[in-house]
């Protein structure tokens, strides 16, 4: 071996090693580095027409593992949260669901089943929702018809993106606790759950 | 003439590899202002083991110079934030390890700040990863108020409170602990 190669594979060598920290640095940075930020939006951008003792309109969509969540599988069986988040990828959102993920045993001891709902399409809610751990509850895609979901409860944003809200439907079908929320912040859980508890296990 | 180029070839080698490591910067830094924190009122824990812990007396308030300890290592969390929830395991185990050691327990203590959350949310994290030391809600965001960039969960924040009813930031980092034994032994050095 020449010395011009012992000198470029040395070189080579040591460009990759030192990398390599580097590289490790950007794998250990917290994952909300992920996170884009739009800034401050406008808190709501729709008024839905939907009331409490209405019925929920019904509907069936693609979830990411796979199959399809829909409204009437629940009936008479459990209370449905329906959680509609902004967008994928977005402060607030990349948290809201981790904390219905911890509060599980709270929703299952008031028969409720928690069902997530984007207007983004399935490989971008996959790969979102990979970094939030395994979630116990379903999250379906609203993508195409874009936002038609959305549209039905009335919280399909001027922008293509829902609103925050939050729909509770009893075993019945019935609309029992709207809270569409400012999109910047984070609905209390402790409002959802009391709205819950007043269901009681009707 | 051959040696010469393998002395300089191993040079290169080893200044690409420092440079390497000058790059690496594990934890993204914040800085903290220390008058700010002090000063800053807290919700007392309800919890009267919580409160004896901390070396609090009764009251709905506190300040972050009563806590009676050496070092106080702030945890800002959020029930939330998924990090945190990873991270929790290895935050339990650290204060497993303070508490194993002996004279340590009564050096260093814990507290959780559960940046934006409501005493339910903070109670919900707290039973969900049965965590043993004291968790206070920080609704309103207050501490924000203390440090220079917004803040990103969790956040770990060593002090150290004085007689004189004031703060010396010690540690800082922002990320998960991960190892809670490397984590340790940096505090550790801050105690002697």
């Amino acid at each position: 071996m020449s010395d011009k190669t012992i000198l470029l594979k040395t070189f080579f060598l040591g460009f990759v090693i030192a990398l390599a920290p580097l590289w490790a640095c950007w794998a250990s940075t917290p994952a909300d580095s992920s996170i884009y930020d739009p800034g401050n939006l406008k808190p709501m951008d729709t008024s839905t027409s939907l009331k409490v003792g209405d019925i929920a309109p019904g509907f069936s969509l693609p979830t990411i593992s796979g199959g399809s969540v829909s409204l009437d599988q629940f009936r008479n069986t459990k209370n449905v949260v329906l959680s509609f988040v902004p967008a994928a990828w977005t402060p607030v959102c990349s948290q809201q669901w981790p904390g219905y993920n911890i509060a599980r045993d709270i929703f299952e001891k008031l028969d409720t089943v928690v069902i997530g709902i984007s207007v983004d399409n399935i490989p971008t809610l996959h790969a979102w929702t990979q970094e939030m751990g395994a979630l116990w509850f379903p999250v379906a895609s609203d993508f195409w018809p874009h936002g038609l979901v959305a549209g039905k409860y009335g919280v399909l944003r001027s922008d293509g993106v829902s609103e925050r809200a939050l729909f509770l439907i009893d075993k019945k079908g019935v609309i029992r606790y709207i809270d569409v929320h400012d999109i910047n912040k984070m609905p209390k859980l402790e409002d959802l759950i009391k709205a819950l508890e007043k269901l009681g296990n009707n | 003439m051959m040696s010469m180029r393998i002395v300089s070839a191993v040079s290169i080698f080893l200044m690409l590899t420092v440079a390497g490591l000058g790059l690496c910067d594990t934890s993204k830094q914040i800085s903290v202002n220390a008058d700010i924190l002090a000063d800053l009122n807290f919700n007392s824990p309800e919890n009267l083991a919580d409160k004896k812990y901390l070396g609090l007396s009764d009251g709905k308030n506190f300040k972050l110079p009563q806590v009676k300890a050496r070092l106080l290592i702030i945890q800002i969390f959020s029930m939330y934030c998924p990090i945190c929830q990873r991270d929790a395991h290895a935050v339990n185990e650290l204060h497993d390890l303070i508490q194993k050691v002996p004279g340590l327990r009564d050096e260093v203590k814990m507290l959780g700040v559960g940046t934006g959350n409501t005493p339910y949310e903070v109670n919900v994290f707290r039973e969900k990863f049965k965590v043993a030391f004291p968790l206070i809600p920080d609704d309103n965001f207050a501490i924000q108020k203390a440090l220079s960039d917004e803040i990103r969960t969790p956040t770990f924040v060593v002090v150290k409170p004085t007689a004189a009813g004031k703060l010396e930031i010690v540690l800082t980092k922002v990320g998960e602990i991960k190892e809670s034994g490397e984590f340790l032994k940096k505090i550790m050095e801050k105690l002697n």
